[in-house]
């Protein structure tokens, strides 16, 4: 049986635990408020240029994109956006498993993998893909450009016909106890629902022709949408991680309450052996002058 | 009645709101929109954008935009902007220099470093007249 002096080291051990855990919880707390504020202010852009992109994907005839026309052969390739770094619960893991059935799906083994965050690279490099490039290191405060080389990346694949679809996998911010892995296909562009969008059945008027406006306008969609991701998938990392290291802490707690029992059982046994050794002695002492 | 309109960088939405008629710098030049416009699509040079609704006139700068019209919703979405009357007028004329003085030093590289060089002082110079149009208007 743990002795007193093992027990109280073991407690004193547990809660240092729990001290680092809460001022996790802490950090991670202020971090997603200000990530938080972060996803509501992008969203509204992001959801336009997606809603635009899809507008012409179902009334633009005058000029056909590439990335608005579907096509037979090639791979897939999925932009896989995770966190830097874990204790975050099963965050990673949900998007990934949700990004990585939905390809298999779509366009079988194989597929190419542009990954944002350390935890996508581990899992291409874990995995029969191809990793094709990557970025790690994101600041809290990311900024678009900050994406371009990945995004040019999966461009210059789609536009050398390597590749016949670009799909986008994140973690979605839903409130501070809800991360939902979302996977959003980017290209080829899905067209608007029929009851969605412009109810007119012409085509727009393009400044100063189709062809130009596409060919600058959808690279900047895309940039967008992983930019949007990005920022969804910082604000559910410290969203999941504060929720983690909560429950990390109250564990803590629960184990610190255990141990003490024991310890106060341990300490009571003892005394109660002392006292028994005491009165024991004190009989035979008795016993002995009689 | 004016047209709904919703004006978004991606940093923050900066309106939301029915207007009157909008001025902007579209590719192939300046261009007004009043309701009930046929669909459009174009991408917006960097400068500003007037708004109108009623007797208020609010203007913005914007830099990487694009526009939207329907027939029912304009839709103006920059990669960045904010209200001219945000922008510091040293701080632009500083913006400028420094863009200029960066072009001046790379003389001689690539033509794409040399394009992105050339693009911000395009934008740089389209703020500080931001700027100084913001300045006459406010004095008027």
């Amino acid at each position: 049986m743990a002795t007193l002096r093992d027990i109280r080291r073991h407690i004193r051990a547990v809660r240092n635990i729990e001290q680092i855990t809460r001022a996790m919880q802490m950090v991670a707390a202020a971090k997603m408020r200000r990530a938080q504020a972060r996803v509501v202010a992008v969203r509204p852009y992001a959801h336009a240029m997606d809603e635009v992109a899809r507008d012409v994907a179902k009334i633009g005839k005058e000029y056909h994109h590439p990335f608005l026309t579907p096509r037979e052969e090639g791979r897939g390739l999925l932009i896989l956006v995770t966190s830097d770094r874990g204790l975050a619960g099963s965050l990673n893991v949900n998007t990934m498993r949700a990004a990585h059935s939905h390809m298999l799906r779509a366009f079988g083994p194989g597929y190419e993998v542009v990954a944002i965050g350390r935890k996508g690279v581990e899992f291409a490099e874990r995995m029969p893909v191809r990793l094709v490039h990557h970025r790690v290191g994101l600041p809290d405060r990311v900024e678009m450009e900050m994406l371009r080389p990945a995004v040019d990346r999966a461009t210059k694949a789609y536009l050398d016909g390597d590749v016949r679809g670009i799909v986008l996998a994140y973690s979605r911010f839903k409130n501070l106890l809800t991360q939902v892995p979302t996977v959003q296909q980017l290209v080829p562009v899905p067209p608007a629902d029929a009851d969605e969008g412009p109810r007119t059945e012409g085509d727009y008027i393009y400044e100063p022709d189709g062809q130009a406006v596409l060919e600058r306008f959808m690279p900047t969609y895309l940039l967008s949408q992983v930019f949007h991701a990005v920022v969804e998938g910082q604000a559910s990392f410290y969203g999941a991680q504060m929720i983690a290291m909560q429950n990390a802490s109250s564990s803590a707690g629960d184990v610190i309450r255990e141990l003490s029992l024991t310890a106060n059982k341990v300490r009571q046994a003892g005394i109660t052996r002392e006292l028994m050794e005491i009165i024991g002695g004190a009989e035979a002492l008795q016993a002995a002058r009689r | 009645m004016g047209v709904a309109t919703r004006l978004l960088t991606s940093q923050r939405p900066l309106f939301e709101g029915a207007c009157d008629f909008i001025v902007l710098r579209g590719a192939d030049g300046d261009l007004g929109v009043l309701p009930s416009h046929a669909p459009l699509l174009t991408w917006l040079k960097p400068g500003e954008v007037m708004l109108r609704r009623g007797e208020r006139e609010e203007y913005y700068f914007l830099e990487d935009g694009y526009l939207e019209v329907l027939p029912e919703r304009v839709l103006i979405m920059a990669q960045r902007g904010d209200r001219s009357d945000a922008i510091d007028l040293a701080e632009a004329e500083g913006q400028l220099r420094s863009a200029e003085e960066a072009l001046t030093r790379a003389s001689g590289s690539s033509e794409q470093e040399t394009a992105e060089l050339e693009g911000a002082v395009a934008v740089a110079a389209a703020r500080l007249e931001a700027a100084q149009l913001q300045r006459r208007r406010a004095r008027d």
